[in-house]
């Protein structure tokens, strides 16, 4: 059986179930403890892993996501560097005013997400659905701004195969706003299924498409 | 011997003033973010805006990732190997984009 996670409310329970097999064993005290304490014991179920808030697996995602996301933007610099006079060009069409807005949106999101993340610690469920749903309502205000963005450029004529900057450019804020959109599924699961662990693990999700988004805004709207 | 990563997470919560000063340090980061980019010039600007704004752009962008990855994930408690681990992918997306930027136009 595996170890519930640290931060679950069933964890203490956990570990007071241990205790008393092990008493019961009647082993000595110094070997029955050093068994107990699962954080001091190397063969955790998810290694290092372990030390991180939230389910472990949300972390391989974000990690995962942080590599794809860099990549990309390896790409756009290598394609930068080969033309810095189309890409200049192409970014000028850009509205920067929009992009800069999106950040703050996202910022104040995030900030309603670690509020939730902090009721939901002390099962105020009301006050912590509250704040999932301002940090919701303010993803569908992001994503509201990103179709106007990508309806303006497509007013000029602008697509995904206009050139190598707009290519990079959807597909990484293409990309983007498709996490946005998990994110608000998530976020609208776990508001039902509100246990801690699971409003912690959306968050985590939600702050990571956060992270994406203050990389991707100086660069692909701003560095010229 | 114990995993140096293999800490136990601060379960305390996280004082809220401390969740919005952090906001509103990010906030202001991405005022100056948008100053830097001449985001508030009324016209298309194609010209390029120098290493030295370029620059501002990439260190509030690693500050503010930093105070993401510390306050709103909660990584402040865990294990430093962590947040150095973050911290450097962080680092190396930025100073690519600093070295790109310099190739480009040849500074």
């Amino acid at each position: 059986m595996h170890p519930p996670d640290k931060d679950s409310d069933f964890y203490e329970v956990y570990l007071k179930e241990i205790r008393t097999e092990k008493n019961e064993e009647r082993l000595p005290p110094d070997i029955s403890r050093q068994n107990l304490d699962p954080i001091q014991n190397s063969q955790s179920a998810w290694g290092p892993l372990d030390a991180l808030p939230g389910n472990p697996m949300m972390w391989i995602l974000i990690i995962s996501e942080l590599m794809v996301f860099g990549l990309l933007l390896a790409g756009y610099c290598v394609k930068f560097i080969e033309n810095p006079e189309l890409f200049t060009n192409s970014q000028a069409q850009l509205n920067r005013l929009i992009g800069g807005l999106n950040t703050l949106i996202l910022i104040t999101s995030g900030l309603f997400a670690a509020l939730a993340n902090e009721t939901s610690k002390e099962n105020k469920t009301s006050l912590t659905r509250a704040f999932l749903s301002v940090t919701a309502a303010l993803g569908f205000l992001f994503l509201a701004l990103k179709f106007y963005e990508y309806s303006e450029k497509s007013a000029l004529g602008i697509s995904i195969e206009t050139n190598s900057f707009y290519t990079l450019f959807y597909l990484m804020t293409g990309f983007h706003a498709a996490h946005v959109i998990f994110g608000l599924l998530l976020l609208g699961l776990v508001s039902f299924y509100n246990r801690h662990e699971n409003i912690q693990t959306a968050c985590a999700f939600w702050h990571m498409v956060d992270l994406i988004w203050l990389i991707l805004y100086p660069i692909l709207y701003l560095v010229r | 011997m114990s995993n140096p990563l293999n800490n136990t997470p601060c379960k305390k919560p996280v004082p809220l003033f401390r969740l919005i000063i952090t906001w509103a340090l990010m906030f202001g980061l991405t005022i100056i973010s948008m100053f830097s980019g001449n985001v508030f010039e009324s016209h298309e600007i194609a010209a390029p805006i120098g290493f030295i704004p370029v620059v501002i752009l990439m260190l509030t962008t690693l500050f503010k990732c930093r105070l993401l990855l510390l306050d709103f994930l909660e990584l402040r408690h865990v294990a430093p190997q962590w947040k150095r681990g973050f911290f450097f992918a962080i680092l190396v997306i930025t100073g690519m984009v600093l070295a790109a930027y310099a190739l480009a136009f040849g500074i």
